[in-house]
């Protein structure tokens, strides 16, 4: 388990302030998913989407990364929805006892560009930005400093605990635990490794309170910041546009569509 | 300056207490030992020092704690910590985790006081300086060795320059090399800083080396209080849960059998130790 | 003399901001990591038919407050999101708050650390469990009423046997099935119903039983939620068992989880 599968590049899209990143994303996918039909979320995802994405030369694991997520999907829905999809009246094929169902296929088509745009959007902003750019970026535009530091502490505290996850299980196992086998087994095994894991986890929560307050995270002065500010005033100018503009086109799909 | 007048602290949902009636005074520049069995109060007496008692573990406290007069319990903990630096056993749990250099850990205290970004620029340098990180000011505070980590841990609080810097078990997790790091670290700064350190610490060798004077706890209260010398080769050590340095073993060990003069003080230290064994195989007429 | 809604207001926001110690802030992180590492061993490791990947959201709620839960639970969404790469589930956020939100009530209400008489407690389990069934026959008929009947059964049986107390069984039920309300529409409008997991085949068996997509979802979610919130409660509970009792109270609202007893000596 990574901590994130944030990809270094030197392209311009990974210069940009990762608020303006993240607007971008949040505007295609609000222009995207309030439009009922599933031509506008496909049509996004391959003339916005899909060039932003080359143009972070991230292309390769983008694609990777979308397929993992949405195959699965994909073909759970595809075949739930084609065979069972309540009160549908075409079918245009039988399988056996099976009908397959012409509103079916439709409805996971439209679930299927829909679900494409949200983890398209998504991968591009994860895989190009570091979240904790994103968090020091939103805490520069007034998310409190305590929101922004549990979120990156915790993604940094994700490989120690699997370290220790690892640990733990290493050592049941050789005091003989099974994790592999028969349902029971696998039952069996839940609480000799969960309870010392999340026990020792906890015992040291006090620690890290005092080590937080042994550098002054209670101070109720207005915080600086070590990292300088990369924003730029023609960034925010953009993100302001994009803003209204994806509200105006989100709003104009809904009324008049 | 520290002073405890008459320190009687419990812990919340307790009745026995941890520190009782504790009296003294640390004056500034020394570098103070605090030795004791597991439970003595050690950590308590440390946490007393820096304001965790009364202000995070609550609890019932009597007496007062004075550093550089003023009351730790009168003062908020976000301003005691630009006096009292407190340094803990892992250095894992004290990063914030939420940096990804060296340099700005080391600068996560400073943001939190509000400190402006030139300023805090010149004291995260000079703090990585001092502790002799500055070649790995970039790398990710999790990438370095458990010496460095221990060291950055110092660094993080040295950026807030306190005058007095408490430091609870700092090496139990490192190797000799990585000990032998933190204390040269530790007595330069001292010397050109003049700060007055206060150190848990079981490995007592080291203590005989590094510290000016030592107390030694037992059930929360002051039992021994001297110097390196009087209490390290003091008869009731380990009865008081302290193992005695290896030197003062092999010398009580030498006078047991009859071969250490009984009138001659026990070592502490290995200098005094080699020459002490030294004058054992001079017949005394030739001594110098 | 009643007060002012205005001073009531101030006093609630005076109790929410102390909820929030550096403890708290300690303990989010912390716990936003044994979910995702808990659920991450469950699901994918010990390949066990349940998600449990909502302990550490509870324990926040129980100890520092539902805001504090609902924030744990939320960020842990967002956060396996980013690690696993699938921005597709970080909607389900929303799910988590809410499932923080409501284990802080029940641990106000002090069903954590309160012991009913057993004819009590079976008759609540009773209930909880009557109305679960009752939804489910409803919403996806007499498959989906089987089903929580099934799950009502075990949790009277392990009640009836005090291996777990019965306030703790109710706390959990409940949850899941705000849980699954929650989740249901997210599932039916992000996901067309089906999330490419496991739990698809229950979908498929309730669509093909003559729910619409939503009802689909709605009686998929109230059998997984109820029967993994029960068990996470239960587990929750163990852990607050076995900590110290000195540890708990640091916590803002720990007073809430444990008996009052006479002090150690």
């Amino acid at each position: 388990m990574k901590r994130s599968f944030f990809l270094l590049r030197s392209s311009g899209w990974h210069t940009l302030y990762p608020l303006t990143k993240l607007v971008v994303v949040m505007a295609v996918l609000l222009v995207g998913l309030a439009a009922p039909s599933p031509i506008v979320p496909l049509a996004l995802c391959v003339i916005v989407i899909l060039p932003l994405v080359a143009w972070a030369q991230i292309l390769r694991e983008w694609l990777r990364a979308s397929a993992i997520v949405l195959l699965p999907f994909a073909i759970s829905v595809l075949l739930i929805q084609t065979l069972f999809f309540p009160g549908a009246t075409h079918s245009f094929m039988s399988v056996g006892p099976f009908a397959l169902k012409e509103e079916g296929l439709f409805f996971a088509f439209g679930t299927i560009a829909r679900l494409l745009l949200l983890a398209g959007a998504g991968l591009l902003l994860l895989l190009s930005t570091h979240p904790a750019d994103m968090m020091h970026a939103l805490e520069q535009h007034g998310l409190p400093p305590a929101l922004a530091y549990i979120a990156v502490a915790a993604l940094e505290l994700v490989p120690q605990m699997q370290a220790r996850a690892e640990s733990i299980a290493d050592a049941q196992r050789a005091r003989g635990l099974e994790i592999e086998g028969s349902f029971l087994t696998r039952v069996r095994g839940l609480v000799p490794l969960l309870a010392p894991l999340v026990l020792s986890a906890l015992s040291d929560v006090d620690e890290r309170a005092m080590a937080l307050e042994a550098r002054a995270f209670s101070a109720r002065r207005a915080k600086t910041s070590f990292k300088p500010l990369v924003d730029t005033k023609r960034q925010s100018v953009i993100r302001w546009c994009l803003v209204c503009g994806a509200i105006v086109f989100a709003a104009a799909e809904v009324l008049i569509l | 300056m520290i002073r405890f007048e008459r320190v009687t602290y419990s812990y919340p949902q307790t009745k026995r207490p941890a520190l009782r009636d504790v009296q003294l005074q640390i004056d500034e520049g020394s570098w103070v030992a605090v030795l004791g069995a597991n439970g003595a109060g050690k950590s308590t007496f440390c946490a007393a020092v820096a304001g965790f008692i009364p202000h995070h573990f609550r609890g019932e406290l009597y007496g007062r704690v004075l550093v550089n007069r003023t009351d730790t319990a009168a003062t908020p903990l976000s301003e005691l910590v630009t006096q009292v630096g407190f340094v803990f056993q892992n250095p894992l749990n004290q990063f914030s985790g939420a940096k990804l250099t060296v340099a700005e850990e080391a600068a996560f205290g400073l943001e939190n006081l509000g400190v402006p970004r030139e300023a805090m620029i010149r004291r995260v340098e000079a703090a990585l300086e001092w502790m002799g990180l500055q070649t790995v000011a970039d790398r990710s505070p999790y990438a370095l060795s458990g010496g460095e980590q221990q060291r950055l841990a110092l660094a993080c609080i040295l950026v807030l320059e306190p005058r007095i810097l408490v430091l609870d078990e700092p090496t139990s997790q490192l190797d000799s090399a990585g000990t032998r790091e933190v204390y040269d670290s530790l007595r330069s700064l001292l010397a050109s800083r003049h700060l007055t350190v206060i150190l848990v610490e079981h490995k007592t060798e080291w203590i005989a080396q590094y510290a000016d004077r030592v107390l030694v706890l037992n059930e929360g209260a002051v039992v021994l209080d001297g110097s390196p010398r009087e209490v390290l080769a003091h008869a009731d050590l380990s009865r008081l849960g302290v193992n005695p340095t290896r030197y003062t073993i092999a010398a009580r060990a030498a006078r047991d059998l009859g071969i250490w003069p009984s009138d001659r003080g026990l070592p502490v230290a290995l200098e005094e130790a080699v020459e002490g064994f030294r004058l054992l195989q001079e017949p005394e007429g030739i001594r110098p | 003399m009643g007060k002012t809604g205005l001073a009531w207001e101030a006093d609630r926001l005076q109790r929410i901001k102390s909820d929030f110690t550096t403890l708290t802030w300690a303990l989010i992180p912390v716990a936003v990591v044994i979910n995702i590492v808990v659920g991450h061993i469950v699901q994918d490791i010990l390949k066990l038919p349940i998600y449990l990947d909502s302990v550490g959201t509870i324990l926040v709620a129980g100890l520092a407050g539902p805001l504090a839960g609902a924030m744990t639970g939320f960020l842990s969404d967002l956060l396996w999101g980013v690690i696993f790469s699938n921005p597709a589930i970080m909607p389900f956020a929303i799910t988590a708050f809410c499932i923080g939100l409501v284990a802080g009530l029940w641990a106000h209400l002090g069903w954590f650390k309160k012991e009913l008489p057993l004819v009590l407690g079976m008759v609540l389990v009773a209930g909880v469990g009557g109305l679960l069934i009752l939804i489910q026959a409803v919403n996806s008929g007499p498959l989906g009423a089987g089903l929580a009947l099934v799950l009502t059964v075990v949790v009277l049986i392990l009640t009836a046997l005090r291996v777990f107390p019965a306030l703790v069984v109710v706390g959990g039920v409940l949850t899941g099935l705000v849980a699954a309300v929650v989740s249901a529409p997210i599932a039916a409008f992000v996901f067309g119903g089906v999330t490419g997991s496991g739990t698809d085949f229950l979908v498929a068996l309730f669509e093909a039983t003559g729910s619409n997509i939503l009802q689909a979802a709605l009686g998929q979610g109230l059998v997984s939620d109820p029967f993994d919130k029960f068990v996470s409660f239960c587990v929750v509970w163990i852990l607050l068992r076995s900590l110290s009792r000195r540890y708990l109270v640091r916590f803002p609202r720990g007073s809430d989880l444990v008996q009052e007893q006479p002090i150690e000596a």
